[in-house]
C-alpha cells in the first residue's frame, strides 16, 4: 500500500519535472531561433553603439558561446534553481518572480472568489428554469465572456473611481484598490463558470435522485442548492482549473489598465522586449502551476465525489 | 568666457527661438505665473507612463530613467530649452581658447545624500565611469582625462576641440552621483534602484516598490540649484509620489478625477477636454530629429533623388499631422526640430507644399510609368519600397500617420509595403541595410545630433542612426568642422548648411515634430521642462495650499 502510494508519488514528480524541463527547453530555442540581440534590448535607446560595447554585453550575458554550449550552462543553472539573470531588469530571476507573486495571487484569489460566487448565485437561480430571468442570465454570461477584461476595467473605472470617487484608479497596496481589478477579473470568469454549472446541474436534474429529492418535499431551489450543484461541480472544478491556470495570461491587462504591480505586467514586459530567462522564468512558473493544478484537481474530485475514490 | 558665451547663445536664442509661454509656435508652454509666494509642503502625486528598468544610467540608459532621475541627480551645467546654459554643480567655467581644455569651478559645500561631500575627486571618478560605460554618447567624445586640479577644480582635457561637450554634461546621462555608493552597492543593486541611488538633488529616493510606484522626499540640506531656478534653498515640496499607469486613459481619468496633480503622456485626442477648469495641458516640443521618414539612398527606388523628392511633395502631410494630432505637434519642415536652439534652420520652413502633379511629373520624368493595378513599372519593375518599422518605436498613433502615408503614396504610384517588426529583427535588417525607407525621431537638444543621423560612418552597422545610409563628403565634413568650432555662430551656420543640404536631396522627409503633453491640476505651480523637452525636476514645484 505505501509503497504504491510511493510509486505513484514518484511517478507524478517525475512526469512533472519531465513537462517542466520540456517547457524551459522548448522557450530556450524559441527564444533563441528569433532574430535579434539581447544587446539590443539593453542597449535600446542609444544613438552611438560601438562593436567593442556589443562585444562586452554578450560576454556579460555569456552569449559569446554556441548555442548547445550556452543550453548546458542554462539547464545545469535550472538544476541548481538557477534562474538566470534578466536581460532588460538586469536582476536575478527568481527574485523578480518572488517580488510579483503575491500581488498577483492576491488578484487571483479575489477574482476566482468574485467569479465563484457570482457563478454559484446564478446558476442556482436559473437552473431547470425558463423565462425572462434565464434569457438576461444568458445574455449577462455572453456579454461577460465576450467583453474583453481591459474595456470592463476601464469601464468600471470611469463610472466607479473617476465619477463616483468609491475606488482609487490605482493601487496603492491597499484592500480598497483591489476591488475594481478583482471585479474586473470576476466578471471576466463568471461567464464561463455560470454556464458550465448551470448545464451540468440541469443534466443532474433529469436524473432520478432529483426527481426522488423533489418528491420528498424539496423546493426546487434547494435541490439545485443541495444536490445539483455537487454534481454540477466536477465540470465547474475542471473549468475552474483551467481558469487558474490561465490568471496571469488575464492579469497582464487588468495590472495595466490599474497600475498594479505582479506578473502579469512582468511577463508583458519580458515578451515585448525578448528578454529570454526572464521569459523563461515566467513560462516555467506558469508549466508548475498548471502541473499543480492538476495534482490538486485530482484530490479535490474524489472529496466532491466519493464515486472517483480508488478502488483499492 | 562663460557669460561671454551666454551672451551670444542668448541673442542667437532670440532670434531663433522662442515664443514665451504661447503654446503654439515653438517651445513650450508653462504654468502661469501665479499670484503669491510659492506655498510650501504637500506630496505631488505624479502619474507616468513609463517605468524604468534599470535605475543606473551607466549601465541602461532610458528616456524614463533620464527624466526621473533628474529629481535626485545634479549635473554640472544646466541646460535651458532656451539654448542657455546656467551654472549648477559648476558655478563657472571655462574653455580653452584651442576649444581642448574645460575647467570647471565647483560650487562650494555641496554633499551627496550620504553625506559625502561632492568634490573634484567625485566629479573625476563619474566622468570616468561614463566614458568607460561605453555608453550615453561616451564613444563620441574625444575623451583624454578629467582630473581634479584642486578640491573644488575639475579640468577636463580632450584629444581635440568637441563643442558639444557641454550640452552631453548637462544632460542626465552624465550627473554626479556618490562615488561612495557605487561602491557599496552591486551592480545589481544600483540597477534596482530605491536606496542605491545617491545623488545631490533636491530630492532623495526612499522607497521603490516595483511595478507601482517611486517614493521621493526632500532634500533639506539642498543649497545648490541652478543659477536659473525660480527659487534657492530646498525644493518647495515635502515629497513625490511617483505611479507608475502605462494605460492612458487611466491616466487621463486620474488626473480629471483629482487623484493626480500631474500626469505624463497625454494623449492629443484628450487635451481639449482637459484644458480650462480644474486642469489644462502644457507643452514642449522636442530638440532634435523630428519625427520623419529616413530613405535609403543607397539601394532600391530611394536612391534616385527624383523619387525621394516625389515622396516628399506628393503626400499631404500638413492633413494627415493636423487630422490625426489635432493641431497640438507642429508640422516638420527640417532635419531638426526648432526647439534645437541655435543649430535650427528656419529658413526651410515652408519649403515645398503638396502638389501631386508635380510628383506625379517627377516619377514619369524618372521613367516610372502607372501600370495595370496603378502601381508604376519601369523595366518590368514595380515601385515597391519596404518600409520596416521598429515596433518599440510606434507612439503618438504612428501606425495610423503610417497608414495615411500608405494611401497617398498609393494615389502616386509608389507601393510602400510597412513591416512592423520586433527592435531585434528590426536592427538584424537595419544593420543588413535591407529596407528602402524607416521612420524615426531622436531627442537631443544639440545640433550635433545630426552628425549621429547623417554622417556616413555612422549607418545601422556603424552603430549609429543614419538610416539612409547617406554618405556625402560635404556633409560630413560640415559635420565634422561643426563639433570643432568653438564659435557658436558659427557653429549654427555649419548646422543651417547641413540641413539646407539634406533637404536639397531629401534624404529624409521630414513630417512632425513630437511635442510633450503634460496634464497638470489646477493647483500646480512652477512645473518647468527640460531642455530634452521632458519635465524637468519638481524642484520649483508648488501646490496651492488647499492641496
Amino acid at each position: 500500500m505505501t509503497a504504491r502510494v510511493l510509486v505513484a508519488v514518484l511517478r507524478r514528480a517525475g512526469s512533472a519535472l519531465v513537462v517542466l524541463w520540456g517547457a524551459a527547453t522548448a522557450v530556450f530555442f524559441t527564444m533563441h531561433a528569433v532574430p535579434g540581440d539581447p544587446e539590443d534590448v539593453i542597449l535600446g535607446q542609444e544613438l552611438l553603439v560601438t562593436e567593442e560595447l556589443r562585444a562586452q554585453v554578450r560576454a556579460d550575458f555569456g552569449l559569446d558561446r554556441p548555442l548547445p554550449a550556452q543550453y548546458l550552462t542554462f539547464v545545469g543553472n535550472l538544476a541548481r534553481g538557477d534562474l538566470g539573470r534578466s536581460y532588460l531588469l538586469q536582476q536575478p530571476v527568481a527574485d523578480l518572480i518572488r517580488d510579483q507573486l503575491a500581488p498577483t495571487l492576491q488578484l487571483a484569489a479575489a477574482g476566482l472568489l468574485v467569479a465563484a460566487l457570482l457563478a454559484t448565485v446564478l446558476a442556482v437561480l436559473t437552473t431547470g428554469r425558463s423565462g425572462i430571468a434565464r434569457q438576461l442570465a444568458v445574455v449577462l454570461e455572453v456579454v461577460a465572456i465576450s467583453a474583453p477584461a481591459y474595456w470592463v476595467g476601464i469601464v468600471l473605472l470611469a463610472f466607479l473611481s473617476f465619477r463616483l470617487g468609491w475606488f482609487p484608479a490605482f493601487s496603492d497596496g491597499g484592500l480598497r484598490a483591489l476591488v475594481l481589478p478583482a471585479l474586473t477579473m470576476g466578471i471576466a470568469i463568471f461567464g464561463l463558470l455560470s454556464q458550465v454549472l448551470r448545464e451540468a446541474a440541469e443534466n443532474a436534474e433529469r436524473q432520478p435522485f432529483a426527481l426522488t429529492a423533489r418528491t420528498r418535499g424539496l423546493s426546487r431551489l434547494a435541490v439545485t442548492a443541495r444536490h445539483l450543484l455537487k454534481h454540477a461541480s466536477i465540470p465547474a472544478l475542471t473549468v475552474g482549473g483551467w481558469v487558474v491556470g490561465g490568471v496571469v495570461g488575464g492579469a497582464v491587462l487588468i495590472e495595466a489598465v490599474f497600475g498594479r504591480p505582479g506578473l502579469g505586467r512582468l511577463t508583458l514586459q519580458a515578451v515585448v522586449n525578448q528578454d529570454i530567462p526572464l521569459i523563461v522564468g515566467l513560462v516555467l512558473l506558469s508549466a508548475l502551476v498548471f502541473v499543480l493544478i492538476t495534482i490538486v484537481l485530482d484530490v479535490v474530485y474524489r472529496l466532491v465525489d466519493p464515486r472517483l475514490g480508488t478502488r483499492s | 568666457m562663460p557669460a561671454r558665451l551666454g551672451a551670444v547663445l542668448a541673442v542667437l536664442t532670440m532670434a531663433a527661438a522662442c515664443s514665451g509661454g504661447d503654446s503654439g509656435g515653438t517651445g513650450q508652454s508653462a504654468t502661469p505665473d501665479a499670484a503669491g509666494e510659492p506655498a510650501q509642503g504637500g506630496v505631488l502625486n505624479y502619474v507616468t507612463d513609463v517605468e524604468p528598468t534599470c535605475w543606473d544610467l551607466q549601465q541602461q540608459s532610458t528616456i524614463a530613467s533620464q527624466t526621473l532621475l533628474r529629481n535626485v541627480l545634479d549635473s554640472l551645467v544646466r541646460l535651458t530649452p532656451d539654448g542657455e546654459f546656467h551654472g549648477w554643480l559648476a558655478e563657472t567655467w571655462e574653455v580653452s581658447p584651442d576649444g581642448t581644455t574645460y575647467t570647471f569651478h565647483l560650487s562650494d559645500g555641496v554633499t551627496f545624500h550620504d553625506g559625502t561631500p561632492l568634490d573634484a575627486a567625485a566629479v573625476t571618478f563619474n566622468l570616468d565611469r561614463w566614458i568607460a560605460s561605453g555608453i550615453n554618447l561616451a564613444p563620441s567624445v574625444p575623451y583624454e582625462s578629467a582630473t581634479a586640479t584642486d578640491p573644488r577644480t575639475v579640468t577636463v582635457q580632450l584629444t581635440e576641440p568637441y563643442a558639444p561637450l557641454l550640452q552631453i554634461l548637462s544632460m542626465p546621462i552624465v550627473s554626479i552621483v556618490s562615488p561612495a555608493s557605487v561602491e557599496q552597492y552591486t551592480p545589481e543593486q544600483l540597477c534596482a534602484g530605491g536606496e542605491a541611488i545617491v545623488g545631490s538633488g533636491p530630492f532623495r529616493s526612499a522607497a521603490y516598490v516595483q511595478g507601482q510606484s517611486w517614493t521621493l522626499e526632500r532634500n533639506d540640506d539642498y543649497d545648490w540649484a541652478p543659477e536659473n531656478a525660480d527659487h534657492t534653498g530646498a525644493a518647495h515640496l515635502d515629497g513625490v509620489q511617483v505611479t507608475f499607469i502605462q494605460e492612458n486613459s487611466t491616466r487621463v481619468g486620474a488626473l480629471s478625477s483629482g487623484q493626480a496633480h500631474l500626469v505624463s503622456n497625454v494623449p492629443p485626442v484628450d487635451v481639449a477636454n482637459l484644458r480650462g477648469g480644474e486642469t489644462d495641458v502644457l507643452t514642449a516640443e522636442a530638440p532634435g530629429i523630428p519625427y520623419s521618414l529616413q530613405l535609403n539612398t543607397a539601394t532600391g527606388p530611394f536612391a534616385d533623388p527624383a523619387v525621394r523628392e516625389a515622396l516628399r511633395v506628393g503626400v499631404d502631410y500638413d492633413t494627415l499631422v493636423e487630422s490625426l494630432y489635432h493641431g497640438l505637434f507642429p508640422r516638420a519642415w527640417s532635419l531638426l526640430t526648432p526647439a534645437t536652439a541655435n543649430a535650427y534652420d528656419a529658413s526651410l520652413e515652408g519649403e515645398y507644399g503638396h502638389d501631386l502633379a508635380a510628383a506625379q511629373q517627377l516619377l514619369d520624368d524618372a521613367g516610372w510609368v502607372p501600370g495595370d493595378d496603378g502601381i508604376r513599372v519601369r523595366d518590368g519593375e514595380r515601385l515597391e519600397a519596404a518600409w520596416i518599422v521598429n515596433q518599440a518605436w510606434i507612439r503618438e498613433q504612428r501606425d495610423v500617420l503610417g497608414e495615411g502615408i500608405q494611401d497617398a503614396a498609393l494615389e502616386l504610384g509608389i507601393d510602400l509595403q510597412r513591416e512592423t517588426l520586433d527592435p531585434g529583427t528590426f536592427t538584424a535588417r537595419a544593420q543588413a541595410g535591407d529596407y528602402d525607407l524607416t521612420d524615426m525621431s531622436q531627442s537631443r537638444a544639440e545640433g550635433d545630433m545630426l552628425n549621429l543621423a547623417y554622417r556616413s560612418t555612422l549607418t545601422p552597422s556603424g552603430g549609429g542612426v543614419n538610416y539612409t545610409q547617406l554618405a556625402d563628403p560635404d556633409v560630413d565634413q560640415l559635420l565634422g568642422d561643426a563639433a570643432r568650432a568653438t564659435d557658436p555662430a558659427q557653429r549654427s551656420d555649419l548646422y543651417a548648411q547641413v540641413q539646407q543640404r539634406l533637404s536639397d536631396g531629401s534624404v529624409a522627409i521630414p513630417v512632425y515634430v513630437p511635442t510633450y503633453l503634460l496634464g497638470t491640476s489646477a493647483g500646480v505651480h512652477g512645473v518647468h521642462f527640460d531642455a530634452p523637452g521632458v519635465p524637468w525636476s519638481f524642484f520649483d514645484v508648488w501646490l496651492d495650499q488647499a492641496q
